[in-house]
């Protein structure tokens, strides 16, 4: 107790310093245990648009398309069905066409088409996807219909997607160091003020190693007290709690030289 | 003043070497890079002696009392202390109070629960003293806020609290008048008199040290160049 009170007094010697030193314990232990949560989210928020498997279906105007997209929705493999709009169909009739590989009578070019991406829902077998597209040639006459493949989220994913995934994975890295290295300038700084305490407490009290004590419970406090407080998280890491154990620790031993007053 | 002078005088029949030795110098030097600070310093502190040591500026009284002291280790020579477990207190210089800080809560920090029964009796001391040196109704004063004298009061009482075997003060008084300066001495001679206290006081007060006739040791260029009684300087 005498310990953390010394903590304490000098936390409120700088109150501003010392408050922002807390906040950072707190966010230091919210980051680490947080690391499966945040690398979900940030994959997700990636890969969001790629979630579900799709295909593009273009038909003539003439057709009944609108009895078509209320069959598909029907279906239980399908979660969506998206309207495109003509700017979209344009580019994905010469996508199409060119992935298609085939020769194009140049009449087709120039029928009036109509556009839907059907999104399949999430975890529909292959099969059912194939199945779902022949059911589509079978209701629309085939002259007047151009259906693009089945594309999943990984092999649609484009190449500046692709580069955000893999960079994706820099990220925790990244908020982790900062918030480490944030700490530690305001660790250094709140050992600074309390080493001018402690010296005074060895000088005029028979104490010693009264600034190790001091920090290892002070710090050592607030770090149990905020694993505590966020103990509710879910898919804890508990790999990172031994890491900044370790880390802290390794902060302790660089010491200050023991009489921190002498100018 | 002259009066003041007198009983201290009269005093001074307790000084001198009471039970032995506290603490021996043996051969002590201490070199600052290449700068000779201190050399072939040979003395002893007797146990419940009031001793001075003068200097000029530079002469290197600082770093004798902190040699003695325990702060600093010398680079030659060995310091004996004969009494492991006496507690050391010593007033620094630049005081070192925490500027933050009210005076009381400075004072705080000589608080320790090992050696006071409880809080209330470290309040009563630390009430008496502040009595004694006229600073009572200062005490909320933030050191910031504090004057000279006052700061130095606060220094030297903070030592007292922490009760000391030996207390080793460093020029406790330049910011004093003599005044103030003989009502900090009478209030060491007190302890030394009544809980057998060594006082060993740095100072250049020629004043303070001419109405002094126990020990004396005069350092010149880091050299102890004299000890022994105040008439012979
Ligand atoms: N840490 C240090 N590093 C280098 N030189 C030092 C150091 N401490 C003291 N000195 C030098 O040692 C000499 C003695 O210093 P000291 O502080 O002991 O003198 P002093 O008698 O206390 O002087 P003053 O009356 O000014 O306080 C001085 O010349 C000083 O410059
Ligand atoms: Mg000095």
């Amino acid at each position: 107790m005498f310990y953390l009170n010394l903590f304490m007094r000098a936390i409120r010697e700088h109150p501003l310093k010392g408050l922002s030193f807390i906040f950072l314990c707190g966010l230091f232990i919210l980051v680490l245990l947080a690391q499966n949560i945040v690398n979900d989210f940030l994959q997700s928020k990636i890969a969001n648009k790629n979630q579900y498997s799709y295909f593009y279906v273009l038909m003539s105007s003439n057709e009944n398309h609108e009895d078509v997209v209320r069959k598909l929705r029907d279906l239980e493999e399908v979660k969506q069905i998206e309207t495109l709009n003509q700017e979209v169909i344009a580019k994905e009739v010469k996508k199409i066409l060119s992935e298609l590989d085939v020769n194009v009578l140049s009449p087709v070019l120039d029928m009036d088409y109509v556009g839907f991406k059907i999104i399949f829902a999430l975890k529909t077998s292959i099969r059912s996807q194939q199945l779902v597209r022949e059911y589509v040639e079978r209701l629309v006459d085939k002259k007047n219909l151009i259906l693009g493949d089945i594309k999943d989220n990984i092999s649609d994913r484009k190449a500046s997607e692709d580069f955000l995934f893999r960079k994706s994975h820099f990220v925790y890295p990244f908020i982790l160091l900062s918030v480490i290295s944030l700490w530690l300038i305001f660790f250094i700084s709140v050992k600074r003020t309390l080493a001018k305490i402690a010296y005074l407490v060895e000088q005029y009290q028979r104490r010693r190693q009264v600034l190790l004590k001091t920090l290892l419970i002070g710090v050592g406090s607030w770090l149990v007290f905020f694993i505590i407080v966020f103990s509710f998280i879910p898919q804890v890491n508990h790999l990172n709690i031994i890491g900044a154990a370790l880390l802290v620790l390794i902060t302790f031993i660089g010491g200050f030289k023991k009489d921190m007053w002498e100018s | 003043m002259f009066d003041q002078s007198k009983t201290i005088n009269q005093k001074n029949a307790h000084y001198g070497l009471k039970s032995g030795k506290i603490l021996t110098l043996d051969n002590v030097g201490v070199n600052f890079k290449n700068f000779n600070a201190l050399s072939t310093i040979q003395m002893e502190i007797g146990q419940g002696e009031i001793l001075f040591i003068t200097g000029a500026s530079g002469a290197g009284k600082t770093t004798l009392l902190r040699v003695l002291s325990g702060q600093l280790q010398p680079t030659k020579g060995r310091v004996q202390l004969l009494r492991p477990n006496a507690h050391m207190a010593l007033v620094f210089q630049d005081l070192r109070l925490i500027e933050n800080y009210s005076c009381e809560m400075n004072l705080m920090m000589a608080y320790d629960n090992s050696i006071y029964k409880n809080k209330n009796e470290f309040v009563y001391e630390m009430v008496e003293f502040a009595n004694i040196l006229k600073i009572r109704n200062r005490l909320n004063l933030k050191i910031k806020d504090a004057n000279g004298g006052l700061k130095q009061k606060i220094a030297i009482l903070r030592a007292l609290l922490s009760r000391p075997d030996v207390i080793f003060l460093d020029e406790p008084t330049s910011s004093l008048d003599q005044e103030n300066a003989l009502k900090i001495f009478e209030l060491l001679n007190f302890l030394n008199v009544k809980k057998g206290l060594t006082v060993v006081w740095a100072s250049h007060d020629r004043d303070l040290i001419r109405s002094f006739s126990g020990r004396i040791i005069h350092l010149d260029g880091g050299r102890l160049i004299h000890a022994g009684h105040a008439c012979f300087i």
